[in-house]
């Protein structure tokens, strides 16, 4: 079956993945700016990330008949040093105009702190002022509850922000129902240990519907599988739900959300 | 040096964390199944495939089918879970091999006999 990973690091993957993700139906993929396991140490670096992202990516997705989308942020965790995202936010537009680059993200908080949330508005700045989708990253573990209300409440007290633009990542079963309720995409990363399972991905699709909702395998240099959308259409099959339920999580919802982009193109077209 | 109990924690803190939550789906998942087949009274399968999903307002705690007389309540694997769990959250040591014996079948000391063996 054909499908979309919304949310997959590609940079830390190899070339065998690509082929791999390939092989087993992936035709598009979109690609946040994240944390790259360390602080990185200034705005170049930045710069010359947003060029991989945005050039040497495509290309090695191309290779295997894959389209590859990006989004450009710097990320909740590298927030907290607040001169360096406001250069990166500064330089940030130089990129907004490439091809593959559907618009801000994954940006959100980490440790719900005072300068991430800063930042974030920053870049909500950014997003409204660019007429650019936004996509959120929602913090891990004991800190996700508070912070994805945090994130919610910054969002909808903002009267110029389309939640139906907004894709709101890393939900689990004590935050989708808020985001969906507000009118927000939401999508479920499937990450061992600290996400979600695909049989809970599976869960969640049961008890809210399939409207606005998405999975994602994150895949990046942590402990994740870049196949775990694979994972989650195998348990669906298993569990007896139809082909079309299926392809609306796994294509036409990430296909029908990145459409509000110019640049996404139609996979069917 | 052998690790602290503190240290132990931290390292298998989310390995447990995780395991708890999938223990928590799997019981949610029996809820629900059990609630759409008392309200619906359909075809399991079709509990997800979009007509019969439950509303979002439904999908609470309140509309869960525990304890609601469903047969499945009262299936043996599922007092197994149910006492397992049990032992969990008691107060005592040596869970790993409690929990291994509650989901044995018992052995019994008479086998030899009931199989007639040795058979000479
Ligand atoms: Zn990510």
């Amino acid at each position: 079956m054909d499908y979309i990973d919304p949310h997959i690091h590609m940079v830390s993957r190899t070339t065998d993945d690509y082929e791999t993700l390939a092989k087993m139906g992936c035709v598009a993929m979109s690609e946040p700016a994240f944390w790259a396991g360390f602080d990185r140490g200034s705005v170049e670096s930045f710069r010359d990330y947003f060029r991989q992202l945005t050039d040497f990516e495509p290309k090695r997705a191309a290779q295997y008949g894959i389209r590859h989308y990006t989004w450009l942020c710097i990320n909740a965790k590298e927030a907290e040093n607040v001169s360096l995202s406001r250069e990166v936010i500064a330089m940030i537009p130089e990129f907004l105009d490439a091809p593959n680059v559907l618009g801000i993200g994954e940006i959100g908080l980490n440790k719900n702190t005072r300068n991430e949330a800063t930042i974030f508005l920053e870049h909500v700045e950014l997003a409204v002022k660019y007429n650019q989708q936004i996509l959120i990253h929602t913090p891990h573990l004991e800190d996700k509850y508070q912070g994805t209300r945090m994130i919610l409440d910054m969002l909808t007290q903002d009267s110029r922000i389309d939640p139906s633009r907004v894709l709101v990542d890393h939900v689990e079963e004590h935050t989708i129902r808020e985001v969906l309720d507000r009118g927000f995409w939401a999508g479920m990363t499937m990450y061992p240990i600290s996400k979600c399972t695909p049989q809970r991905a599976a869960d969640m699709i049961e008890t809210y519907g399939t409207e606005r909702l998405m999975a994602n395998s994150a895949g990046d240099w942590g402990p994740s599988k870049p196949t775990a959308i694979p994972d989650l259409i195998l348990e669906l099959k298993q569990r007896g739900h139809s082909r079309d339920l299926i392809e609306k999580v796994v294509y036409q919802n990430p296909n029908q959300f990145f459409q509000q982009s110019q640049k996404w193109k139609s996979i069917a077209n | 040096m052998p690790r602290s109990p503190q240290q132990i924690l931290q390292n298998d803190y989310l390995i447990a964390r995780a395991k708890i939550i999938e223990v928590a789906a799997v019981l949610d998942r029996i809820d629900r199944a059990a609630a759409g087949s008392a309200n619906a009274q359909t075809d399991p399968l079709k509990l997800a495939t979009g007509s019969n999903v439950l509303s979002r307002s439904d999908a609470s705690p309140e509309a869960s089918a525990y304890g609601s007389g469903n047969a499945v309540y009262s299936d043996p694997s599922y007092q197994k879970i149910q006492n397992a769990i049990a032992i969990l959250s008691d107060k005592l040591p040596d869970k790993t091999r409690r929990i291994q014996e509650l989901l044995s079948r018992p052995y019994a000391p008479d086998w030899m006999q009931q199989f007639q063996l040795p058979a000479n």
